[in-house]
């Protein structure tokens, strides 16, 4: 097996395994086997998911909340943290927070399938409806009202890093294609701001204050589930977020097409049947447009790159950079299509 | 020169725990991490598998399912002495088989393996993967890959097309790539027009499980029977293609063999298994889709090996003898109808 498939192997040793994990959730446990950064255990109770979490006990709590209120409210396809036999939802065993929960049966969804991506929109949607009733937000989970700033710190962040590609005598391949395509990101990412400032993004976030929406903030294709009767889950709620609901959909179409050609119909089939259930607005189409027109991915892997925050080989780095260059066009002709057909 | 494992390897007294056998002689397959073991009476291989624990406990989830249906020509995995089809060791995944060393002459055998194709689909039915376990799918990647490919290759054309000084593969290339890029677009016409996305979604209300490497390299023949030797590759995805991708390996195992006979095996392949009214139609259209020509192509300008101008030439023209070859068989398809 080649090491790509214990990638987080650095995370796996941090767990301090101990049956004294087991026995704190009440099962017996059969065989471990590791998974990415967590373990797959076969207990008595069932195939289970062992986590150890990264973030402090008070978000566990509130990602606990936003769990079990959605379910509560109906959307019955998320997985609650497992109770342990004294009533709590996590062991503590020396350093670490240790979390439990039901392995899923189902498949990944797939972005090419069509019918995967209908009813990951739709199942969206249903989540957000069941987050109404979600209350004590916590202040580090809050997104509200922070785009436009947020947008401006990254564009702040894009020319010093422009800056320090300047500066490099010998450049790498990195600097050289970050610096060929910084004008035109650049452009777009002050577009984007100025496009929401312009859109009704405040009212939107006023009235997601007054009702509370939570967005799950990590709509990989592998967190969404879908099972033997096609019904969606989604898993691993570990970045969730009170914000508007734009940002999951906005994600959702982001990752359902970056990779294959930008296919402006594959985004309209989301706010399609996104829509089906409760209605996008024109108002909220703007907002769409404008976080979609910030170029988060070149802004992403150029923060990782210029900042230091992933240990990648140089090589990584540039084909990284090189494949998010690689669809300028195709992105750009999909914001043009975006703006064209539904603004 | 073999690779033995010596009595007091971990890796040995792991073996001897998890199967319980008594084995007499054990190496290393050669260039592998697979090994060979003898126990006198019965040889094994043990396969290192290079995948995911949950991609591995759907195989054996596939193999458990097609026995139940009654569908026993595979190549045996064998159970731990746990009940289990794999054994972990040192970050490793293995499976225990029979050691098979029969081979098949596909072109021998074509109306034996279209049958055993139906009948496998007609089993495949209906799968859904154990607990831990996890199949991959194949619905909806086809379309999606050719109007990508398609799109790249004419990008591509258009920057060979306003260079001053061009290679002599890119004046090969110039010469003939509108009339393949032609058949690309004509491939994705037909699926769309011959509801892809129709079997798709009765693939997926199925539970369809296609086989994805239906080739004389998978398949074995023993007392004239033929097996299936891995169902490693095996994911979700729609009958038809596992057909196209069956007369293309034909096309390769018997290049003498008429056509008529070819286009034939689809219906010794319906007395297995009944297939839908736009089923020929979508299989000419992964037939029609010139896939060797792009991928030497796609290589040539990606430079991802690192061959020089000449081989690349000898690539591309074996390449456009074959998917011309799957032209004619396209033809033929139609000619059928």
């Amino acid at each position: 097996m080649d090491e790509s498939r214990y990638r987080d192997k650095s995370y796996l040793v941090t767990y301090d395994l101990t049956t004294d994990i087991f026995d704190g959730f009440g099962v017996e446990v059969i065989d471990i086997i590791p998974i990415r950064s967590v373990y797959m255990l076969y207990t008595d109770k069932g195939v289970k998911i062992l986590k150890r979490i990264n973030y402090p006990l008070d978000e566990l709590k509130f990602i606990n909340s936003v769990v079990n209120s959605i379910k509560k409210d109906g959307y019955d396809f998320v997985v609650p943290f497992m109770e342990t036999p004294n009533g709590q939802y996590y062991v503590k065993q020396g350093e670490g927070i240790y979390v439990m929960l039901d392995m899923i049966e189902g498949r990944e969804v797939d972005f090419r399938n069509v019918f995967d991506i209908q009813s990951a929109a739709k199942a969206l949607c249903m989540l957000h409806k069941s987050t109404r009733g979600v209350s004590d937000i916590l202040d580090t989970r809050n997104n509200l009202y922070k785009w436009v700033d947020t947008f401006k710190r990254r564009i702040d962040d894009l020319y010093k890093f422009k800056e320090i590609a300047e500066l490099h005598e010998i450049k790498s391949s990195f600097d050289d294609i970050y610096l060929s395509y910084f004008d035109s990101y650049f452009d777009e990412a002050r577009e984007s701001v100025k496009a929401l400032e312009d859109s009704s993004y405040i009212k939107l976030c006023d009235e997601a204050k007054e009702n509370t929406n939570i967005c799950h903030h990590d709509l990989a294709y592998h967190n969404i589930l879908m099972d033997s009767e096609n019904n969606i889950h989604f898993v691993d709620f570990d970045y969730c977020i009170a914000d508007i609901r734009l940002h999951d959909i906005a994600n959702l179409i982001v990752k359902s097409i970056k990779h294959y050609r930008w296919d402006i119909d594959k985004a309209l089939l989301i706010i399609q049947n996104y829509s089906e259930i409760d209605e996008i607005t024109k108002e909220e189409l703007e907002v769409l447009y404008g976080f979609l027109l910030f170029p988060h991915d070149f802004y992403e892997v150029s923060r990782q790159y210029y900042m230091k925050t992933k240990k990648w080989d140089e090589s990584d780095f540039s084909s990284k950079i090189g494949r998010k260059a690689g669809y300028y066009e195709d992105r750009k002709e999909f914001l043009k299509n975006f703006r064209l057909k539904l603004i | 020169m073999d690779i033995l494992i010596e009595k007091d390897d971990l890796l040995y007294k792991k073996i001897i725990e998890e199967y319980e056998l008594n084995i007499k002689y054990i190496k290393y397959v050669k260039e592998s991490s697979s090994l060979y073991i003898d126990t006198g009476k019965k040889v094994f291989l043990l396969e290192n598998i290079d995948d995911t624990i949950n991609h591995v406990i759907s195989t054996a989830g596939i193999y458990e399912h097609l026995n139940n249906k009654g569908f026993y020509n595979l190549l045996r995995i064998y159970k731990t002495k746990n009940g289990k089809y794999y054994m972990l060791y040192d970050k490793k995944i293995y499976i225990l088989l029979d050691y098979e060393h029969h081979k098949l002459d596909l072109s021998k055998y074509p109306d034996k393996a279209i049958r055993l194709l139906g009948r496998f689909h007609k089993k495949a039915v209906g799968y859904l993967p154990p607990s831990g376990g996890k199949c991959k799918s194949n619905w909806g990647k086809w379309i999606e890959k050719y109007i990508k490919e398609s799109k790249l290759l004419k990008k591509y054309m258009n920057e060979v097309l306003n260079k001053e000084e061009k290679t002599e593969f890119e004046d090969i290339f110039l010469s003939e790539c509108h009339m393949y890029i032609d058949r690309m677009d004509k491939a994705i016409e037909i699926l769309k027009n011959n509801n892809y996305v129709q079997a798709i979604e009765d693939s997926m209300k199925r539970h369809q499980l296609c086989i994805c490497d239906f080739k004389q390299s998978n398949l074995y023949i023993k007392d004239k029977k033929i097996y299936i030797k891995s169902l490693d590759k095996c994911k979700y995805d729609i009958v038809e293609k596992d057909i196209a991708d069956f007369l293309e390996e034909m096309l390769k195992a018997s290049p003498e063999m008429k056509l008529e006979e070819l286009v034939r095996l689809i219906s010794l392949y319906e007395k297995e298994n009944k297939l839908s009214k736009n089923s020929v139609n979508i299989i000419s259209a992964f037939i029609i889709y010139p896939s060797s020509y792009e991928k030497v192509c796609s290589r040539y300008y990606k430079g991802k090996d690192k061959w020089d101008d000449k081989e690349y030439i000898s690539k591309l023209n074996e390449a456009r003898l074959f998917d011309n070859k799957k032209m004619e068989l396209f033809i033929c398809l139609n000619y059928k109808k």
